[in-house]
C-alpha cells in the first residue's frame, strides 16, 4: 500500500491540476453539440491462474446531441473465449442537468444510462457492463474543476440479465444487482503555459472504481493510474494500468494495461 | 404618429452610423486547450464571422467579422454554449459615427437593439467598448448582483453598460 500513497501524494502536492477527461469513468462534462467523436478503447488483461491474457477491442462512437446531452454506441470483440471474436455491444447516454460555470471553475452533475449486450459466457461476480454481462446500468456524475483540478465521482446501479446465445447468469437473480462508484482524479502536467491548441497536452489521472454486489454484499476495489496526451486539441491517448486492491468478488482477469484512443470531429453534424 | 415616425426615422439613421467592429469575449467552465478549441470551431460557424483570435491561456475570444454583416450577439453566446461553456463576459467594440443617445431609449446596432443602462443623454463618436450585462453574457455571480437583472426585455435586446 506505500507506494500507493505515495502516488496520490505525489499527485496532490503538485500544484497545476487538469484535465476531466478521465480515462475509465466519464465526467459530468459533455460532448460539445453536433460534434463526433471516435474511440477505440483496448484492454489487455492478465487472465487469473493461466498465463492468459484476455484482450478486450471496443470501438466507440460518441455524438453530442446538444449541450446537455450524448450518446455513444460500442460494439465488443475479445478473445477471452479462445478466438478473438465480436462479444455484443452497449448503447450509452448521458444528460448534464446541472452546470455551474466560472472562469476555470465549473461544478456539474450529469445522469447516465447504460443498455449492454453480450453473447459470451458469465465467467465472474462481477458485474461489467463493458464487455461482459448484458444488462442495465443507470448513474448520477458529480464533477468539479477547480482551476487545474479536476475531481469526479459517480454512483451507478447496475442490473446484470442472461447474456446471450443461452449463457444463464449463473450466480443467482439476487446477486444480478450491484452499486458502482468511482472517484477520479486528474490533473495536467503539460504545458506549463498555454500558447496555443497545437501544443501537446499531457495529464495524469488517478481512479478508484469499486463495486458492491446488493445481493451478496461482496466488493471490489480497483485503482487506475493512467498518462493522457492530447494533440492539436483534438486527439487523445490514454496509457493506464488497471489493479485490483482488495476483492471479495470472483473475477477472471482484474489486473492489466488498457490503451484508449480518440479523435473528435467537431461540429461534424 | 407623428411620434412613431420620428422613433422610426432615429432608429434608421442610428443603425446606419454604427457598426459592431469587433467582440471581445471570456468563455467559463474550462481549463484544457481542448474545450477551449471546442468552442473556437464552434464559433468559426457563424457565417459573420470572419477570424477568431483565440487566446487559450485567458480562455479569450477575439472575433472580427465580415465587413456589411448583421453581427448577433445571442448566436455568439449560444454557439459558445454549444460547446458545453458558458460566457463570463462580452465586450463590443462599436464604431458610433456622432450618435445621439438618449437614456432608456433602445437603439439598433447592426442585429442587436441596445439598451445603454449607465448612459445619460449624450452623443457617441469612434470606437466605443459596450458590455453586454444580461443573463448568459457575464459572470452569475454577477448577474446575481446586478439591477437589470430583474428588468426584462423583449428576445434580441441587449442591455449594455460603457
Amino acid at each position: 500500500m506505500k507506494p500507493l500513497f505515495i502516488i496520490i501524494f505525489a499527485l496532490l502536492s503538485v500544484t497545476m491540476w487538469s484535465q476531466e477527461l478521465f480515462s475509465v469513468t466519464e465526467p459530468a462534462s459533455n460532448r460539445a453539440a453536433r460534434s463526433v467523436g471516435i474511440r477505440v478503447d483496448n484492454s489487455i488483461m492478465d487472465e487469473l491462474g493461466t498465463s492468459g491474457i484476455n484482450y478486450h477491442l471496443i470501438p466507440e462512437i460518441m455524438v453530442g446531441i446538444s449541450k446537455k446531452f450524448m450518446v455513444s454506441a460500442g460494439i465488443f470483440f475479445s478473445n477471452r473465449s479462445g478466438v478473438f471474436r465480436y462479444e455484443g455491444g452497449s448503447v450509452y447516454a448521458k444528460y448534464r442537468f446541472l452546470s455551474k460555470d466560472a472562469v476555470q471553475k465549473h461544478f456539474r452533475m450529469a445522469s447516465f444510462g447504460r443498455i449492454s449486450y453480450n453473447n459470451s459466457d458469465v465467467h465472474q461476480e462481477e458485474i461489467n457492463m463493458c464487455g461482459h454481462n448484458t444488462g442495465v446500468e443507470w448513474g448520477i456524475v458529480v464533477t468539479q474543476l477547480l482551476r487545474k483540478v479536476a475531481l469526479s465521482s459517480s454512483l451507478s446501479v447496475l442490473k446484470a440479465t442472461d447474456n446471450g446465445n443461452n449463457n444463464k447468469f449463473v450466480y443467482g437473480l439476487d446477486n444480478g444487482k450491484a452499486i458502482n462508484y468511482a472517484f477520479s482524479m486528474g490533473k495536467l502536467m503539460l504545458p506549463k503555459e498555454y500558447r496555443g491548441y497545437q501544443q501537446t497536452n499531457l495529464n495524469m489521472m488517478l481512479e478508484f472504481l469499486g463495486q458492491v454486489n446488493t445481493g451478496s454484499g461482496k466488493y471490489y476495489m480497483d485503482i487506475a493510474p493512467s498518462v493522457q496526451m492530447i494533440f492539436n486539441s483534438q486527439a487523445r491517448v490514454d496509457i493506464g494500468y488497471r489493479k485490483q486492491l482488495s476483492t471479495t468478488l470472483l473475477r477472471s482477469a482484474p489486473n492489466g494495461f488498457f490503451v484508449r484512443l480518440e479523435y473528435n470531429f467537431f461540429n461534424a453534424l | 404618429m407623428k411620434n412613431i415616425f420620428m422613433l422610426v426615422a432615429i432608429f434608421i439613421s442610428m443603425a446606419t452610423k454604427a457598426q459592431v467592429m469587433k467582440v471581445y469575449l471570456q468563455a467559463s467552465g474550462l481549463t484544457c486547450s481542448m474545450c477551449s478549441n471546442a468552442i473556437n470551431k464552434s464559433l468559426k460557424t457563424l457565417d459573420f464571422v470572419d477570424k477568431i483570435d483565440a487566446d487559450v491561456k485567458r480562455y479569450t475570444f477575439e472575433l472580427s467579422f465580415k465587413s456589411n454583416s448583421s453581427v448577433d450577439f445571442g448566436k455568439i453566446k449560444r454557439k459558445v454554449e454549444d460547446a458545453g461553456f458558458s460566457v463570463s463576459s462580452f465586450v463590443a467594440s462599436i464604431d458610433f459615427d456622432n450618435v445621439q443617445f438618449k437614456s432608456d431609449q433602445p437603439v439598433r446596432i447592426g442585429g442587436n437593439t441596445l439598451l445603454f443602462v449607465n448612459l445619460k443623454d449624450q452623443a457617441l463618436s469612434g470606437e466605443t467598448m459596450v458590455r453586454l450585462v444580461d443573463k448568459g453574457f457575464i459572470s452569475s455571480k454577477e448577474y446575481k448582483g446586478n439591477s437589470f437583472s430583474k428588468s426584462r426585455t423583449d428576445e434580441g435586446v441587449y442591455h449594455v453598460s460603457l
